[in-house]
């Protein structure tokens, strides 16, 4: 189950139709305490927000991969954004803004 | 943070109650309320909802009250509190604080005590979380006098020129620095810095930045971490260390760009980060962040925050950071510096330890000193210490090494442990542990 910045969540139910969103993503890795190599990461990042576009038929804005961290930012539809939510490598998620 | 978020982690909460009662005279058309016949009204109503309000030892009204005190009794000076007219019944306490002119109460409940405030809807209007600040910067020191020539009253504090002796400048070692930027052009700074780097607000890296200071802060947290003497004045813990320095905090502080930051600072290969900034309120999210980075042997050493007790920032909140309040020359707590109990899980207090943080002289841009007092400040003396250790055991897991720092740390008696925490480090004692 993914940790989820209730401040997201919120974002994305007040978004209108079209409306854009900025999150920051990590990735769960396999093993618990061996963490994902940098190529291992751009690789699941890609994967995991291929698979959300198709779901809802919309190519993010952008997508940052920070490799060495094992994690993502992006800015995208609140659509995918929720779709990201439920995808299976997603460990936390939150809202990019102070 | 919300009053829920308050309950979960400390077991209470600062709350801001409006009462209800009041009288309302027309006036030109519209209604407004009669102040004098509604302060008479609402002290009755005060003075018997202040049993709903609990002094807890850890609250920040409390902690502020005996900070306070102390102050007092060091400089000799007597307490005089002005009690309000209409707030005769309500004097001032470390469990609550009556408004009369507002109708307003400010204090601390327990959830028994929140749920006796909803419930009184006749007298109560609104029960809201007492409002956060945002950032607040390092305090300017007004110098009269500048610089005292010689090593500074930090580094001496905290035994840093004994490693000096041992041959340990932190040669070899680099330290992430993410901040305003610096300076590359201040004679303490010159060729100090190994990397420089600049964020958007998405974490994408910019091309052609040139190395600068948006600011002032970062040239300051620089000097504290690896400058070199300026005329006769030495302020930097490790002068032979590098920076890998970025611009992640002007212009938006936001998570992206402090993600953007770490993440190329891990590939740039540091071994320590000095992050003097922070987000209000607790972001466990970060927490991941902070364990991948203990994961590749790199330790978070973060700045807990400048609003005083019962306040902390993310990430130094987190269990993963090695987090740094500060204190002055006299041994005192620094009466602005963060702390914070937490539930948890795990149960614990921030900061983890303590370093001088108050009046400090360092390097700002144009080529000057300047004094500054924040937990930004006290946080690269303690960087700069790990640095210093990690050149003498760079085969040490940074773990081992944070241990060490810890385990050297002594408490001033006039600092309280849920202040101060496990108190300031000796270097030659850490050094010794290794």
């Amino acid at each position: 189950m993914a940790k989820i910045d209730p401040r997201l969540t919120q974002a994305i139910d007040e978004a209108k139709d079209g409306a854009s969103l900025q999150a920051v993503f990590t990735l769960r890795s396999d093993e618990p305490d061996k963490p994902l190599a940098p190529a291992q990461t751009e690789a699941r990042v890609k994967a995991v927000v291929d698979a959300a576009s198709a779901k809802v038929s919309r190519a993010p804005n952008r997508v940052v991969v920070f490799p060495n961290l094992q994690s993502f930012s992006i800015d995208a539809n609140a659509l995918l954004i929720q779709n990201l939510l439920d995808a299976e490598h997603i460990e936390t998620a939150t809202l990019n803004k102070a | 943070m919300t009053i829920k978020g308050q309950l979960d982690t400390q077991g209470h909460a600062r709350v801001m109650v409006a009462l209800r009662p009041n009288k309302k005279r027309s006036l030109e058309g519209g209604f407004m309320v009669s102040l004098s016949e509604t302060i008479d009204l609402q002290q009755q109503v005060a003075k018997d909802l202040s049993k709903h309000f609990k002094r807890f030892a850890n609250s920040r009204a409390a902690l502020l009250g005996k900070d306070f005190e102390a102050f007092l009794v060091k400089h000799k000076q007597t307490r005089e509190v002005a009690v309000e007219a209409g707030a005769e019944g309500v004097p001032p306490s470390p469990k609550v604080t009556y408004f009369p002119n507002l109708g307003v109460m400010l204090g601390t409940v327990d959830e028994a005590g929140l749920a006796a405030l909803k419930a009184d809807r006749k007298r109560v209007g609104k029960v809201v979380a007492s409002p956060d600040f945002s950032l607040i910067p390092p305090v300017t020191e007004s110098a009269l006098a500048g610089p005292a020539p010689g090593v500074s009253w930090a580094l001496s504090r905290l035994k840093i020129p004994a490693l000096w002796e041992k041959g340990l400048h932190g040669e070899g070692v680099l330290i992430g620095h993410l901040d305003t930027g610096v300076d590359p052009t201040h004679p303490a700074l010159a060729g100090k810095i190994d990397a420089f780097a600049e964020f958007d607000f998405l974490g994408q890296r910019m091309t052609n930045s040139i190395t600068r200071d948006t600011r002032y802060h970062g040239s300051h947290t620089a000097g504290l971490l690896v400058g070199a003497p300026v005329g006769g004045v030495t302020f930097g813990v490790a002068p032979g260390a590098k920076l890998a320095s970025s611009i992640v905090i002007e212009g938006g502080d936001i998570p992206a760009r402090v993600l953007g930051g770490l993440d190329w600072c891990v590939g740039q290969g540091v071994r320590v980060v000095n992050l003097s900034l922070g987000l209000p309120g607790h972001d466990d999210e970060f927490s991941v962040i902070l364990t991948l980075l203990r994961q590749r042997n790199i330790l978070p050493v973060v700045a807990i925050g400048n609003e005083g007790p019962q306040t902390s920032r993310s990430p130094g909140n987190l269990p993963e950071s090695l987090s740094v309040g500060a204190f002055d020359e006299l041994d005192e707590i620094w009466l602005s510096s963060s702390s914070e109990q937490m539930a948890g899980p795990p149960a614990r207090t921030a900061p983890v330890l303590i370093a001088p943080g108050v009046g400090l002289f360092s390097s700002v841009p144009g080529g000057g000193l300047r004094a500054l007092s924040g937990t930004s400040m006290a946080t690269p003396h303690i960087a700069g210490l790990a640095a210093l250790l990690v050149q003498y055991r760079p085969d040490l897991p940074i773990q081992k090494i944070e241990e060490a720092i810890i385990a050297s740390c002594k408490r001033p008696s006039a600092i309280s442990s849920l202040r101060g925490n496990h108190g300031a480090p000796d270097a030659l004692e850490a050094y010794g542990r290794l």
